[in-house]
């Protein structure tokens, strides 16, 4: 009979169990990659549909959308491709990736997901906001943490002093291949049907306009959500200038990195860029302090003129009716169906 | 005496690997399908039922 080894001495057998350990997640890792899942969020989007990256189209894309929640609510990708169409005299082919509270920083990482390489769109619409732009964004360590890639580390370990930034959240692409595929394994999604509809059939974004129903429910969805306006003026608004424009800067942030080196590749391969600032209601507008606002408005006439973009500034004055709106910063349904005309039109001359 | 590794670790793997790429062919077939079928009849199909009040819950906290 052999004698027991003592408390805490390393065992070989224990060491192998590590080392087999240490192996099936760098494997179960290498395979999550290759597949290219991506992460869960809080709220299901089509966007996140794992599905959406395996199909092949019958039809070139003409234009790629990307931003935020504002962007998501904002336009119709197949409204717009009906009134392209009649514009343009040729079908059209529109598709919109958006995720929720992106900053520039994850809005960049979405147009290099789905929208750059051999998928990159003729004209690709960026949503742009001041908020976003802000170097210490308020959902930055969970941007990062869900979309960055390891050729992001070396400005993102250099962001970890100035802002909220920890050194895990930029070594989440170690990490986050293995969860990315017990989320795949643990089928996650509650609204699957919803959001492979929205994402295949209607080209992304929360309203839909390529059925006889799609009105009714739209208005329905609006009907639905009647409270928010009046739970977001006393949830979000008083937090705005204190969460959302805190210590705010724009140069040298990551966000402002990703999104000049997004211009800067698409102006290099001599593909268009639209950037749109969405509107957003007077009372929100009120929280956002002048002179931030000023600094942003500044930046990114510089930044868009410097790469060969086309800014447009939708936040004045024909979009001050509260009608338009579902909360105080994002579009209804009603307001979504002007944003899209007004996409069409600004489009239309690029894509003749 | 000869050290054996964990003989149910290598069993696990291969389930893990053959699970996961089933549910990405799978998904692949089903996202293909819904492609397919829309050009082929170039008609919408018409929306599934309306999210849930836990989905619109979140999507209020959130967005």
């Amino acid at each position: 009979m052999s004698a027991r080894p003592p408390l805490g001495s390393v065992d070989a057998r224990g060491l192998a169990v590590l080392g087999y350990l240490g192996l099936y997640l760098a494997i179960a890792a290498l395979l999550s990659t290759a597949l290219g899942l991506k992460p869960l969020l809080p709220v299901e989007w089509p966007t996140d549909l794992y599905g959406l990256s395996l199909v092949t189209r019958p039809s070139p894309l003409d234009v790629g959308i990307v931003g935020s929640s504002r962007a998501h609510y904002a336009f119709l990708p197949r409204a717009l491709d009906a009134c392209l169409s009649a514009s343009l005299g040729r079908p059209t082919r529109s598709e919109a990736a958006n995720r929720v509270t992106a900053s520039a920083f994850a809005v960049a990482a979405l147009a290099r997901d789905h929208f750059s390489g051999d998928k990159a769109p003729p004209t690709l619409v960026i949503e742009v906001a001041p908020d976003a732009l802000n170097r210490n964004h308020f959902e930055l360590r969970h941007n990062v943490a869900t979309t960055a890639e390891w050729r992001d580390l070396p400005a993102c370990l250099a962001e970890v002093p100035a802002t909220r930034l920890r050194v895990g959240d930029c070594l989440s692409p170690l990490t986050r291949p293995v969860s990315n595929l017990a989320h795949l394994l643990h089928r996650p999604f509650a609204e699957l049907d919803h959001i492979r509809w929205m994402a295949l059939v209607e080209g992304g974004g929360q309203y839909c306009a390529t059925h006889p129903t799609c009105e009714a429910r739209n208005a329905d969805y609006d009907a639905r959500h009647a409270g928010r306006w009046a739970t977001r003026e006393a949830a979000i608004l008083p937090r705005v200038r204190s969460e959302r424009f805190a210590d705010y800067q724009i140069e040298g942030g990551l966000g402002a990195l990703a999104f000049t080196d997004l211009l800067a590749s698409r102006r290099a391969a001599g593909l268009a860029t639209l950037v749109i600032n969405l509107p957003v209601s007077e009372a929100y507008q009120r929280e956002i302090p002048p002179a931030d606002y000023e600094q942003f408005q500044a930046w990114i006439h510089a930044t868009t003129e410097a790469q060969g973009a086309r800014y447009l500034d939708w936040n004045r004055g024909d979009w001050t009716d509260r009608q338009l709106y579902l909360d105080p910063d994002h579009l209804n349904a009603r307001g979504a169906h002007k944003a899209t005309a007004a996409l069409c039109r600004a489009l239309t001359d690029a894509l003749h | 005496m000869r050290r054996q590794p964990p003989t149910l670790a290598p069993g696990l793997l291969l389930v893990l690997v053959a699970a996961v790429l089933a549910l990405h062919l799978a998904e692949q077939r089903r996202a293909q399908a819904v492609v397919d079928q829309l050009a082929q009849s170039g008609q919408s199909p018409p929306p599934p039922k309306a999210v849930s009040g836990g989905t619109l819950q979140a999507q209020e906290q959130w967005e």
